[in-house]
């Protein structure tokens, strides 16, 4: 027996027995088919369309809910303005200039407020995103160069320590100028190179020359010096410190003073 | 013949099958728009911002009316300039109080399309907005005379999401020995060249959107895309959340910008939790 989709006769839609009883309407359909052997199609239960009619509902709805700031932002935009009560005299001009005088007079202080907290000496700007330095001096760049920040590497040591070497980010102040700074290797300096850790104080720990011909330390034990390696100048290598060229670095190290100012983002 | 099957033509042959469908198809619709569109779109949105803060009483109401009857346009042209001097006034406020906070903030001029990151309230990066859209609600929070008092006060970070992780760790494991060491080292550095696009949700119902002006890639947009449908996901709970605590949701007033993808991943990265966030309208 073939099965096939039943779809409403035309004429039986505008026909006026369509608007008899569903009973009806429904009997006379089925006696139409049934001449032909093919599959008898039911009337539509009003509790089966409902059930339809609710999942589909609820599909949109779904819809709506997920899309609803969306859909906010269009009401927003065709609601009209709701307008606050008028709470000022405009027509007072004498007032309203007087009121002027009064905000100027403020705003002056506010903005006398915010440059007296602005830096006043040179100050040092490292970017770790794009490992760039910007040397500035009374809100202008004085100096830009290339540098090195830390890698974001976290190293797991065998017995269960770590350390993640990243630069720290916000407003520090050089704490100390070295010339000719000697490197005293830390732990993870031999545990990255797989080399066994020596006593604290072994003479195999101080390293001569491979922090250029200036450091300045700005807490933590992290420092701004030079480099053996340039060719990694302006990537993201180091364990903490910032690496500058010889050049960056003298220029930065002469101009900065103890408690200068190093902003890092 | 057989006709087209569509919505319309559904249940025709009983009308009362019809009209149940169509009812409970649209009911369930309704009532979600009613109660998460309408209805927060028409009552007070900045329910969380603080309200509109009066300069000068009026003497009477009499006289406020007379006088907005009697304005003539010198005088609207000096109250526009009163105006502009308050929110100069809000935004000073503003930037005073983050440069007091011992942390990163945001400043976004629309003024001067840039966005400038700020350590202390000294900027450190300027970056410039290609492109920048503000949502409608804004509007209407001038319109209700309580754009100053919001603007007053720095927005604080409450939430955000990415396209980039936070801080791009990668994991070592301490080489055995130096030869392990040297075969670890002579591997190149990886680059990162993600796409990168955020929204911050910052407090007084202010959320952010960061895009980067460059196309992105077939990669960057799969993540975009799940990106995006995440942002959806938090929006509806929270919706639902607000529904479910007879509450109505609230509209947030959205702001977009454009920079480089540099630019967005150096703000990204540098903001912390918590961070500020001033503007300059």
């Amino acid at each position: 027996m073939s099965s096939e989709s039943i779809t409403f006769p035309s004429a039986l839609e505008n026909s006026p027995k369509s608007n008899q009883s569903e009973a009806a309407s429904a009997e006379h359909l089925k006696a139409e088919i049934e001449q032909d052997g093919a599959t008898v199609a039911k009337p539509p239960s009003p509790f089966k369309a409902g059930c339809t009619g609710f999942c589909l509902g609820l599909i949109l709805a779904a819809a709506t809910l997920f899309t609803a700031p969306i859909l906010r932002e269009w009401t927003f935009s065709v609601l009209p303005y709701v307008k606050a009560a008028v709470t000022r005299n405009s027509a007072d001009i004498g007032m309203i200039r007087q009121q002027m005088l009064q905000l100027e007079k403020r705003l002056s202080a506010l903005k006398k407020k915010y440059n007296s907290l602005l830096p006043r000496e040179p100050y040092l700007i490292v970017d770790t995103s794009e490992n760039r330095i910007t040397l500035m001096s009374k809100n202008k760049v004085q100096h830009q160069g290339i540098c090195s920040t830390g890698s974001y590497v976290l190293l797991k040591a065998t017995d269960n320590r770590q350390w993640i070497f990243k630069t720290p980010r916000g407003m520090y102040r050089v704490l100390g100028k070295v010339e000719y700074p000697v490197w005293r290797m830390p732990d993870w300096a031999f545990i990255e190179e797989g080399r066994p850790v020596p006593p604290p104080n072994s003479p195999e720990r101080y390293e001569e020359g491979v922090l250029g011909q200036y450091a300045m330390s700005f807490g933590d034990g992290y420092l701004i010096h030079g480099t053996l390696y340039k060719r990694f100048l302006g990537m993201p290598v180091t364990h903490g410190c910032v690496r500058l060229d010889d050049e960056d670095l003298r220029t930065v190290y002469h101009a900065m003073h103890l408690g200068s100012k190093v902003f890092i983002y | 013949m057989k006709k087209k099957a569509s919505l319309f033509n559904l249940y025709r042959g009983s009308r009362k099958a019809r009209i149940l469908f169509l009812l409970l198809l649209i009911l369930p619709v309704l009532v979600v728009y009613v109660a998460t569109v309408l209805l927060p779109g028409l009552t007070n949105p900045f329910e969380d911002a603080a309200p509109p803060k009066v300069t000068v009483e009026p003497k009477d109401k009499d006289a406020v009316l007379s006088a907005s009857a009697e304005e003539t346009p010198e005088s609207k042209e000096w109250s526009q300039k009163l105006a502009y001097l308050e929110r100069d006034e809000a935004f000073w406020n503003s930037q005073l109080q983050l440069a007091k906070r011992d942390s990163f903030n945001l400043l976004l001029d629309f003024s001067d399309s840039a966005a400038i990151l700020q350590i202390k309230g000294v900027p450190v990066r300027k970056c410039k907005m290609h492109r920048f859209n503000i949502g409608y609600a804004i509007g209407h929070l001038t319109a209700q005379g309580g754009l100053n008092q919001w603007l007053s006060s720095p927005f604080i970070l409450q939430r955000e999401f990415a396209t980039i992780p936070k801080a791009p760790i990668r994991i070592m494991q301490a080489p055995a020995d130096t030869n392990e060491a040297n075969a670890t080292n002579s591997q190149e550095i990886p680059l990162e060249n993600n796409d990168v696009h955020f929204t911050m949700e910052f407090d007084r119902n202010l959320t952010v959107t960061v895009e980067q002006v460059q196309r992105p890639t077939f990669k960057g947009r799969m993540r975009k895309a799940l990106y995006d449908v995440r942002r959806s996901l938090i929006s509806t709970k929270e919706i639902l959340q607000s529904l479910k605590n007879l509450k109505m949701p609230h509209q947030r007033v959205w702001i977009e910008i454009e920079i480089t993808r540099e630019d967005a991943k150096a703000i990204y990265r540098a903001l912390p939790q918590k961070a500020g966030l001033v503007m300059k309208l």
